[in-house]
């Protein structure tokens, strides 16, 4: 047996037996042409529908980006002034207490016997001048 | 006669002339079936992908450019077409293997392939060597040693270079004849 060689593939394939097209061939193409409808469109035309389509694509995005931004916009005041009427009332209520704590003298009691009370008054103390309070002991470094 | 070349065929499809059409399907019918029946070893097949390669030429016929490539273009169409088949029904194999395995107990030879090999015709064993060419080495070998084709025009065909057409039609030579030698007797036949 001889060694088989590549250029003994090529005309091994021309032995190949060929074939043939049905006779029936162009007819049954032909026949197929006036069922099925023709997807190719001119280029021009489709270039268009290409264009109308970016464009209403981009038109529903743009709407929809802007509806969004507007709404976070407005729930956004919303809560801005939530917020302020918040602060409003806090103040009034702040006040309120201000006022009433304003009537009330600084003075405490300290204790004492039956016949002497040891009271703090706090005026007193911050009239005079220099005045400050000396813990009981502290370290001077 | 009048030889009227594929591109003025082509031209006249444009423009709505549907003889020109069955003309240029007369022309090329026979080759491409040819073709398509040693790619895809089922001559039925085989046609069924030439109808349907004709189709979309028809269809896209408005994008054709008159470049005196339309057989290029053509096979081109078709080689694509039995490419996304092979896919396809390799897709349904491996899903009908996963489900059919253990039921079939054979070796995945059919008997009239046994049979074939028995006879030992070097025919028979070529078809079945060429069928197990992967596609990217089958195509141009087929279009270059059986159609006769130039480098230039099987890589308009496969979309590569000139280059990667040479190697691969040495590369599926080089498979081939590995696949041929323990049946060759010298060339007799």
């Amino acid at each position: 047996m001889s060694t088989m060689r590549d250029e003994d593939v090529g005309p091994l394939l021309k032995e190949l037996p060929r074939h043939q097209a049905s006779s029936d061939f162009t007819e049954r193409v032909m026949g197929r042409l006036d069922h099925e409808p023709s997807r190719s469109r001119p280029p021009r035309r489709r270039l268009a529908w290409v264009a109308a389509a970016v464009l209403v694509v981009g038109t529903v995005a743009f709407t929809s980006h802007t509806l969004r931004q507007r709404e976070e916009r407005r729930l956004a005041e919303t809560r801005l002034e939530e917020m302020r009427r918040e602060y409003r009332a806090l103040e009034a209520e702040l006040e309120q207490l201000r006022s009433l704590t304003s009537d009330v003298e600084p003075v405490l009691e300290l204790g004492g016997t039956d016949e002497l009370d040891f009271i703090f008054d706090g005026r007193r103390f911050a009239e005079r001048s220099g005045a400050r309070a000396e813990p009981v002991s502290h370290t001077t470094r | 006669m009048v030889m009227v070349g594929d591109d003025a065929l082509m031209l006249r499809t444009q423009a709505g002339d549907r003889d020109a059409f069955a003309a240029l399907i007369d022309r090329h019918k026979h080759k491409l079936v040819n073709y398509l029946t040693a790619m895809a070893r089922d001559r039925d097949r085989a046609e069924e992908i030439a109808q349907d390669a004709f189709l979309k030429v028809f269809q896209h016929r408005d994008v054709y450019e008159e470049r005196g490539q339309f057989a290029p273009y053509l096979y081109r169409i078709a080689t694509n077409l039995l490419r996304s088949e092979d896919r396809k029904s390799r897709r349904r194999e491996v899903l009908l293997g996963m489900f059919s395995a253990r039921r079939n107990g054979h070796n995945g030879v059919r008997p009239s392939q046994e049979a074939q090999l028995l006879h030992g015709e070097l025919c028979g064993h070529l078809e079945r060597a060429i069928a197990a060419l992967p596609l990217r080495f089958r195509s141009p070998l087929l279009l270059r040693e059986i159609e006769g084709w130039s480098y230039r025009d099987i890589a308009s065909v496969l979309d590569c270079r000139e280059g990667t057409v040479k190697s691969r039609v040495h590369r599926g030579r080089e498979k081939l004849r590995t696949l041929l030698t323990p049946y060759w007797n010298g060339g007799r036949t």
